[in-house]
């Protein structure tokens, strides 16, 4: 059978950036850890906007590289939001567009500093040829992030705490069904597949797993929002995105 | 060097169904809005209580504020997380102050009543420990003050069952409780 990994196997970026003056002035693990963390959260959805823009899947590789060497290194871009705080996505793109704008004026893609060791895994996402622009494309590339991270997480916790037969049992009535696109076994099935003995054991393990899911979600997209009141109507929006694509496939 | 694939991982339906998981209300949640808060604080607690203690707050300050929110993700001083420290009997009085501090930065800087009670319990979560483990008075409400607050904290349900019962013990420590010994000059 096949694991929740299956689904998940795009890679990532490796990337090492050299020590500036940012990392000397502010705590050097840290500001190490604040580099190193950027890119591996933001890699994929910016990928994705700058294929949905209509890059090749090299050019889009060199740009993301080159955004994130050149333009994360350069405290510039945090200098300029400094005054205010603003959507880190919002800010995010739109230095990405006056870079993708400065790359193609100034051809800085042949400046590369070839002291940085910067790999890409090729399994990287295409983006859904359904959504509709760039924005969307980032908005998919960071959804399907979130969601990696927090199964992986979900996952981690119910074995540390001693849940494997909650998240098998989430995994069998929940998780495999909506992968596979397949009917949900009953709880009958799920008993007899997973070993427990009583459906209503089944149903509030089901529950369990469901509100830590949701709270692990809830979490990450809170550090990404404004205010507390923008979770719900963040994830709400992310809903309605793929649910109008997904239907608009469907017709 | 493998080719690129072109499946995505996840599809927007499969997308969809599972964000829409955070649309349900579950059993306990469904009804009241107390409940609802309750699950909302439980939440808090457990996402304060995974996490080890923070670096100075100096040293966030220091960071541009658009990456003030994202430090919770990045790597702490120390690997322990705060509810395995606080049940520690190796836990230095230091890092027990520490934590008290950072419960207290936390309650101020709440900005609704749920962020500001799950960082309370840190904050009593902390004097609790020193009390249990140390024997030592690290604030300056007094005994009968800090009973009240454990015995108050000990009830709610909402509070993991490992604090709960340190909250017990707690005020089984103070003075004026059957058996509770002296500790030393209160701290601030």
């Amino acid at each position: 059978m096949r694991r929740r990994s299956d689904y998940t196997s795009m890679g990532g970026l490796n990337v090492r950036f050299p020590a500036t003056e940012w990392t000397r002035v502010i705590e050097p693990a840290l500001g190490e850890a604040i580099l190193n963390e950027l890119p591996n959260r933001y890699w994929k959805p910016i990928y994705c906007y700058l294929r949905s823009k209509g890059f090749g899947n090299e050019e889009a590789k060199d740009l993301t590289q080159g955004f994130f060497t050149e333009v994360v290194l350069d405290r510039g871009l945090f200098r300029n939001v400094e005054r205010s705080k603003g959507k880190f996505r919002t800010l995010l793109l739109t230095a990405l567009d006056h870079y993708v704008v400065s790359v193609s004026r100034y051809e800085k893609r042949k400046k590369r500093r070839p002291s940085l060791l910067i790999t890409l895994d090729e399994q990287l996402p295409l983006p859904d040829s359904s959504l509709a622009g760039p924005e969307e494309a980032f908005d998919y590339g960071w959804a399907v992030d979130l969601m990696e991270r927090t199964l992986d997480e979900l996952e981690r916790e119910c074995v540390r705490d001693g849940m494997s037969e909650h998240w098998q049992v989430f995994r069998a009535r929940v998780l495999l069904p909506i992968m596979e696109n397949a009917q949900a076994p009953s709880l009958a099935d799920v008993c007899r597949k997973c070993g427990v003995a009583d459906p209503a054991k089944v149903s509030n393990m089901i529950v369990t797993v469901k509100r830590r899911f949701k709270q692990l979600l809830e979490r990450d997209v809170r550090k990404f929002v404004e205010s507390e009141a923008e979770v719900e109507s963040e994830i709400e929006r992310l809903i309605d995105l793929f649910h109008k694509k997904a239907a608009a496939e469907d017709s | 060097m493998s080719a690129p694939s072109d499946t995505p991982r996840f599809d927007p339906d499969q997308l969809s169904q599972l964000l829409s998981l955070c649309r349900e209300r579950y059993d306990h949640e469904k009804d009241s809005d107390a409940g609802r808060t309750d699950r909302e604080k439980e939440s808090l607690l457990h996402d304060l209580l995974c996490d080890a203690l923070p670096l100075s707050p100096d040293v966030i300050a220091s960071l541009p504020v658009i990456l003030q929110r994202l430090h919770r993700e990045m790597p702490r001083r120390e690997g322990r997380s705060l509810i395995a420290l606080l049940q520690d009997p190796g836990t230095s009085l230091q890092d027990l102050r520490a934590t008290k501090e950072y419960g207290k930065s936390k309650t101020a800087a709440a900005q609704t009543e749920a962020q500001y009670e799950a960082a309370g319990v840190v904050y009593y979560a902390a004097i609790a420990a020193a009390l249990v483990l140390h024997n030592e008075r690290i604030s300056r409400h007094s005994y009968q003050q800090l009973r009240e607050s454990f015995s108050s904290l000990n009830a709610k349900e909402w509070i993991v069952p490992e604090l709960r019962q340190l909250f017990k013990r707690a005020g089984e420590c103070c003075p004026g409780t059957t058996g509770a010994q002296h500790s030393a000059t209160p701290e601030g």
